[in-house]
């Protein structure tokens, strides 16, 4: 036979483009060719059901036929490169940007979806919490100087459009009663996992410079600072208590 | 490590629809099977389900995608992740496919055949060598589903029994996979089992079967996604006295019935192992 470098390189052409010319030479026997059908359908099929699962609002927003047509030729451009079809789907925002000029919004739900998706696998960060906080008081640790950054579930994405409400309910649901109406007004959108569920909240621009420096793993005094610069009254108490009730601060070590 | 850590036990292939009830159960002769590229995540409520079954439940981590027969361009970094987990979980099964699933830098998500030769055979076994090198225990490799025959200078049992001779680790039976081999290809069933050696069979799947849409009844596929077939369990008999009561596992991944469906079945399944215990 032929090495098994032709053989695997044959095969893979055929799956990712039908042309069975280089791998029939490897069939033996009688049987029907076009069997090998079952193989490229397969690997169609698990790609398509993972960005289903992976992307559920544009499912629901361009509908499962329309959805299934972009996803199959996305998926023959950009096959996944790890060997799990979990987050398979990273490039499908660009990718649908460039597919649907006509629908620019629609590269903004498939962020939210894949974001969404990110902070749900992300890895468990220890969270600041208060009996930790109270902890560090009564060893009279001076908080403000105390380096935090935001849990790695945390996400922080800027979209075209104000859509994060119709973005949750395209999440769940398959039809809107409504007519879809959005804006093209810059939203800064968090995401992050509490609980073991995902929330989001849109951002105010005090929210968004306060939270990226926290990123950064400034420390509460450089935070309050940067703060006072865009709003002269504010308080730094009631902020920080709402970030450790939503647990959204680790420590830095 | 014994190769039959579940002897005598049938167990199911668990889906996120049935945690729940899964972790319910009071009977402890359950066990559960997981596909391990489906906890490649950092963290969250999939790991967290998973640690909870595995503190009440024996489990096997069942892999899909280490493309054993062909490995890719991130196989090391598979093979971490794989690692990580035989490490946090210590599952009493570990299992693979004789199969490839990637090429180069692209994964097919499939469990494609190989080739039946000595190349191919010294790949795979390469392939098993370096898993298991790195899980730091055996594996068990399971036989293919076949749709058509490719070229090959060895036959399918041969073949697997010389990956095993070469690398130690055992074979995962899949009946599911047989019959359909049998009623695609025309292999013989009970002349495999006969070449078989069976103190190397760590464990039996079975699972449902459904007619390709296009060819009917010419062409069976493994989709695991109907009740198992009365051909099959009739199979499944005849490897449970060839084998002996090596752990059975039943699999559904497509059209998943109840949980309590389920339960009937895997417990067909538990009442033919009681029936050939020693």
């Amino acid at each position: 036979m032929d090495t098994l470098a032709d053989y695997f390189d044959s095969f893979s052409l055929y799956l990712k483009t039908g042309s069975d010319t280089h791998i029939r030479k490897f069939l033996e026997g009688n049987r029907n060719t076009q069997f090998m059908s079952i193989y490229r359908n397969g690997f169609l099929k698990s790609c398509l059901s993972a960005l289903k699962a992976n992307f559920p609002s544009v499912v629901n927003l361009l509908g499962e036929n329309y959805f299934t047509q972009i996803a199959k030729k996305y998926i023959v451009d950009f096959p996944p490169r790890q060997a799990t079809l979990v987050g398979y789907g990273d490039t499908f925002v660009t990718f649908l940007a460039k597919m649907e000029p006509d629908l620019p919004y629609l590269k903004d739900f498939a962020l939210l979806d894949l974001t969404w998706l990110a902070s749900l696998n992300s890895e468990e960060s220890k969270v600041w919490d208060l009996l930790k906080v109270n902890d560090m008081i009564s060893q009279e640790v001076d908080l403000s100087l105390v380096p935090v950054s935001l849990v790695s579930s945390a996400y922080l994405i800027e979209v075209d459009y104000d859509l994060l409400d119709m973005w949750l309910l395209l999440k769940k649901e398959k039809r809107l009663n409504e007519a879809i109406r959005l804006s093209q007004e810059k939203q800064h959108i968090m995401l992050w996992r509490c609980s073991g569920e995902i929330r989001a909240r849109v951002l105010k621009k005090l929210d968004l410079v306060l939270l990226e420096h926290l990123e950064e793993g400034a420390n509460l005094e450089e935070v309050t600072l940067q703060a006072l610069q865009i709003e002269k009254n504010f308080d730094i108490s009631d902020y920080f208590s709402e970030l450790l009730q939503n647990r959204l601060l680790t420590l830095v070590s | 490590m014994s190769l039959l850590p579940l002897k005598g036990l049938a167990g199911i292939n668990l889906k996120p629809q049935h945690y729940d009830e899964a972790l319910n159960l009071i009977d402890s002769s359950y066990w559960f099977e997981f596909h391990t590229e489906n906890f490649f995540v950092g963290g969250g409520p999939r790991l967290d389900y998973l640690q909870q079954v595995a503190q009440r439940f024996p489990i096997s981590l069942h892999g899909v995608g280490a493309s054993l027969g062909n490995v890719f361009d991130n196989f090391s970094e598979h093979l971490r992740e794989v690692r990580k987990l035989v490490k946090q979980f210590n599952p009493a099964l570990v299992s693979e496919h004789a199969t490839w699933s990637a090429h180069q830098e692209s994964y097919f998500a499939d469990l494609l055949p190989l080739p039946k030769t000595d190349q191919a055979l010294q790949q795979l076994c390469d392939g098993i060598d370096r898993y298991q090198n790195a899980i730091e225990r055996p594996i068990l490799i399971e036989n293919p589903s076949n749709y058509l025959d490719f070229v090959s200078e060895l036959d399918e049992p041969d073949f697997l029994m010389e990956a095993v001779k070469r690398t130690g680790c055992g074979l995962l039976v899949d009946v599911n996979n047989l019959y359909i081999s049998h009623r695609n290809c025309g292999l013989n069933i009970q002349d495999y089992f006969s070449r078989i050696d069976p103190s190397v069979v760590g464990e039996i799947h079975i699972a449902g079967f459904s007619q390709d849409e296009q060819f009917a009844d010419a062409l069976l596929i493994d989709s695991h996604g109907a009740a198992v077939d009365d051909q099959v369990w009739h199979y499944l008999s005849l490897s449970l006295k060839h084998f002996g009561p090596v752990p059975v596992l039943l699999e559904r991944d497509d059209n998943i019935p109840s949980f309590n469906e389920l339960r009937s079945e895997r417990d067909i399944a538990q009442a033919l192992l009681n029936s050939f215990r020693t």
